[in-house]
């Protein structure tokens, strides 16, 4: 029964949101759904700390064992724990100076500069990938280069201020990548859908493991 | 905040951002230093900021004030996925997921046939001729046969031989164009990332530029 | 010769991208900045909506999509200041309420006649990705908890009389970088109730979103940071977005002087092996 109960869960719950967006006419499954939407927000709450248990086991080992770059990891969990005691002990709101100091100076500049250091490997890939070894990949070569000189002011530019490889950019990206990315994305659909389906009815299992039997 | 607090900040956010971006040349330990800061620092700012808008309204208010018991019924499942750490119980998370999940799929079931299935078809469904324009027929007909063409590719069923192979040929060089006009677009949108950082590194830092 | 045309290290390659966006920052050239039919639409879009008109800003985006997408914002709440709509905005994804904080730094400085909890509200960050839509959409207090970003209580701002649930916007301006992102708003917000749904996205997303924008499921798209520009010179207040598109275009030329140069060492290292 370890695992029948949450599928049975699972499938009765999925069956009922389906019925009550068919069925908007019955104020007991509507009632009911907003009642389970709000209880999916506070689950979804209330499991937060999931990353920050993972990240306390992952280095916890790490410092334990004396593994090489353990004193990171102790520093890991300093900036951790002490962001998370400091806020909710001494800032208390996201209003405090203390607050908007680390968010403004600290958290938001570092996440946005680990995703700026993308920049230099999209460059490399593009010097050491993009060849034209077939008629495919000649397209994809051909359809980066008037992308990325036509989407900037640069395309304008190099033809004397004459706006083509704008155009073109625009028409590849509303026409022939539209219809491609419709027909990737139409089926993306369905296989989510049948995703759907199959954990509904318990066909897909592999969310159960990993729990013991 | 005060000027010199400013200041502190913005020597604070220059260096760790050359730290940060130090790793392109090679890896060293002022780069792990740097990203093991920001690991921690944004996964406490999630717990706490998580904590401020949800959690601490909830017990205080909703529990306490207004003496919503009910609410324990979802508090307890989600605490639930914590017995995961603990081998005995570990199947007791079974039920957080499985909530989860049955709300999530029937959304999807629900909610996602029409907008990205029925109107993405009903919509390639255009004037191949009659238009008034050459130019919006050719490009009519270039969309149509670009999707159907791309949609037969992943008909996997199919041995792609003949006639299919053909379509499933022309498929693909649509889809070319595709992730041609994906990777010029991902290039332009990292670039603007630096381009971010370089503007606080220039201007706000080094005040070499007008922001 | 053609064997390091080919091989080129990629350090070089670093420090030349560097140098480039450096120098574009340091001169700017001025390359004209021309607004898209796509740019143009949300402006006019947002242009036609009558004073005290309440516009949902859906902040789903974290600091890597600030550089493209807050000078959009911005562009568009100092359109809508002058217009004296009203802005509600919170998110799905953590940081929605600090951008928002962010983005209406301006307010202070440029409008000093707005007053928060009159003019805009911040929700800020609620758990739930889109079952949080859903229950936006049968009561905003109740799904945020009567509270607001700041922790005041909405029931005592007076914007939020009027936004009881997101059916109460005529318009719906989100901003987005991935998952949860517009698909979620098309499905559960704008799709089944006619709320019109303009995106700014960054240029990663622009590919994916253009069959729902042929498909009228979004009625406009500022892309990326080029979108961002545009949107300044149309609200006639250049910034940051206008500042780097220099230095974007230069860098693009400089990737596509490395592609050609990267093939034509492939293609002459080829014939050599041949």
């Amino acid at each position: 029964m370890k695992k029948e109960v949450p599928m049975a869960i699972c499938f009765i719950l999925a069956v009922l949101y389906v019925v009550a967006n068919y069925f908007t006419g019955s104020k007991f499954i509507t009632t009911l759904k907003t009642t389970l939407d709000d209880w999916f927000l506070i689950v979804t709450a209330w499991a937060v700390l999931v990353g920050t248990v993972n990240l306390t086991q992952i280095h916890g080992r790490r410092i334990r064992a004396k593994r090489e770059g353990y004193v990171f990891s102790a520093w890991l969990l300093a900036c951790l724990y002490g962001m998370m005691l400091v806020s909710i002990l001494i800032f208390r709101s996201a209003n405090a100076i203390g607050w908007k100091f680390m968010y403004n100076q600290l958290i938001a500049p570092m996440n946005a500069t680990v995703y700026a250091t993308l920049v230099f490997y999209i460059g490399s890939a593009a010097y050491r990938s993009f060849r034209m070894r077939s008629l495919e990949a000649t397209i994809l070569l051909v359809t980066a280069v008037v992308m990325m000189l036509g989407r900037v002011p640069l395309g304008r530019m190099l033809l004397g201020g004459r706006p083509y490889l704008g155009q073109m950019a625009d028409w590849i990206l509303s026409v022939p990548n539209s219809a491609g990315m419709r027909g990737i994305q139409i089926g993306a659909c369905l296989g989510g859908l049948a995703t759907a389906l199959r954990i509904m009815l318990g066909i897909e299992r592999g969310h159960l493991g990993g729990t013991g039997e | 905040m005060s000027a010199s607090l400013t200041l502190w900040g913005t020597w604070l956010q220059a260096l760790f951002t050359i730290l940060l971006v130090s790793v392109v040349f090679k890896d060293n330990p002022a780069y792990r230093f740097a990203e093991h800061t920001y690991v921690g620092l944004f996964a406490g700012y999630f717990v706490a900021l998580t904590y401020f808008n949800y959690l601490r309204p909830n017990i205080t208010d909703r529990l306490i004030k207004k003496g919503e018991y009910l609410l324990l019924i979802p508090i307890v499942i989600g605490l639930l996925i914590y017995t995961r750490y603990i081998r005995s119980i570990a199947w007791l998370s079974r039920y957080t997921i499985c909530f989860n999940l049955g709300i999530g799929c029937g959304y999807v079931l629900s909610k996602d046939f029409k907008p990205f299935f029925v109107d993405q078809v009903k919509a390639t469904f255009l004037l191949l001729w009659g238009t008034g324009n050459w130019w919006k027929t050719f490009s009519n007909w270039i969309y149509v046969v670009g999707t159907v063409t791309s949609l037969v590719y992943f008909l996997f069923t199919l041995q792609k031989k003949g006639v299919q192979g053909r379509i499933s040929q022309i498929g693909r060089v649509v889809m070319m164009i595709a992730f041609g006009a994906a990777f010029g677009n991902t290039v332009m949108a990292r670039v603007s990332l630096f381009l971010g950082r370089m503007q606080f590194l220039m201007g706000t830092w080094l005040k070499l530029i007008k922001i | 010769m053609w064997v390091k045309l080919a091989s080129i290290d990629r350090r070089w390659i670093y420090g030349l991208m560097i140098f480039v966006i450096a120098l574009a920052l340091l001169k700017p050239v001025g390359l004209a900045i021309i607004p898209s039919a796509d740019t143009k639409k949300v402006y006019d879009a947002i242009d036609k909506l009558p004073p005290g008109t309440i516009v949902w800003l859906g902040m789903e985006f974290s600091a890597g999509g600030v550089p493209e997408l807050m000078p959009a914002i911005q562009a568009i709440i100092r359109q809508g200041f002058r217009h004296d709509l009203r802005f509600v905005c919170g998110g799905m994804w953590v940081m929605a309420g600090d951008m928002c904080d962010q983005a209406f730094s301006i307010a202070k400085t440029e409008f000093p006649n707005k007053k928060y909890g009159v003019d805009w509200v911040n929700i800020g960050y609620k758990p739930g990705n889109e079952v949080l839509l859903q229950r936006y959409l049968t009561n905003v207090g109740e799904a945020a908890l009567n509270i607001d970003f700041y922790l005041n209580k909405l029931d005592t701002l007076p914007l939020m009389k009027e936004f009881p649930n997101l059916k109460s916007a005529k318009m719906l301006m989100i901003f987005c970088t991935g998952t949860p992102g517009e698909r979620e708003y098309i499905k559960h917000v704008s799709g089944p109730n006619n709320i019109p749904l303009a995106q700014s996205c960054v240029s990663v997303s622009v590919p994916e979103i253009m069959p729902l924008i042929q498909a009228g499921q979004i009625l406009g798209l500022l892309a990326g940071m080029k979108g961002a520009a545009e949107y300044e010179v149309l609200v006639n207040k250049p910034g940051s977005a206008t500042a780097g598109m220099d230095a974007q275009s230069f860098s693009h030329g400089l990737i596509v002087i490395f592609m050609i140069l990267g093939n034509i060492g492939y293609f002459l290292t080829r014939n050599k092996k041949a």
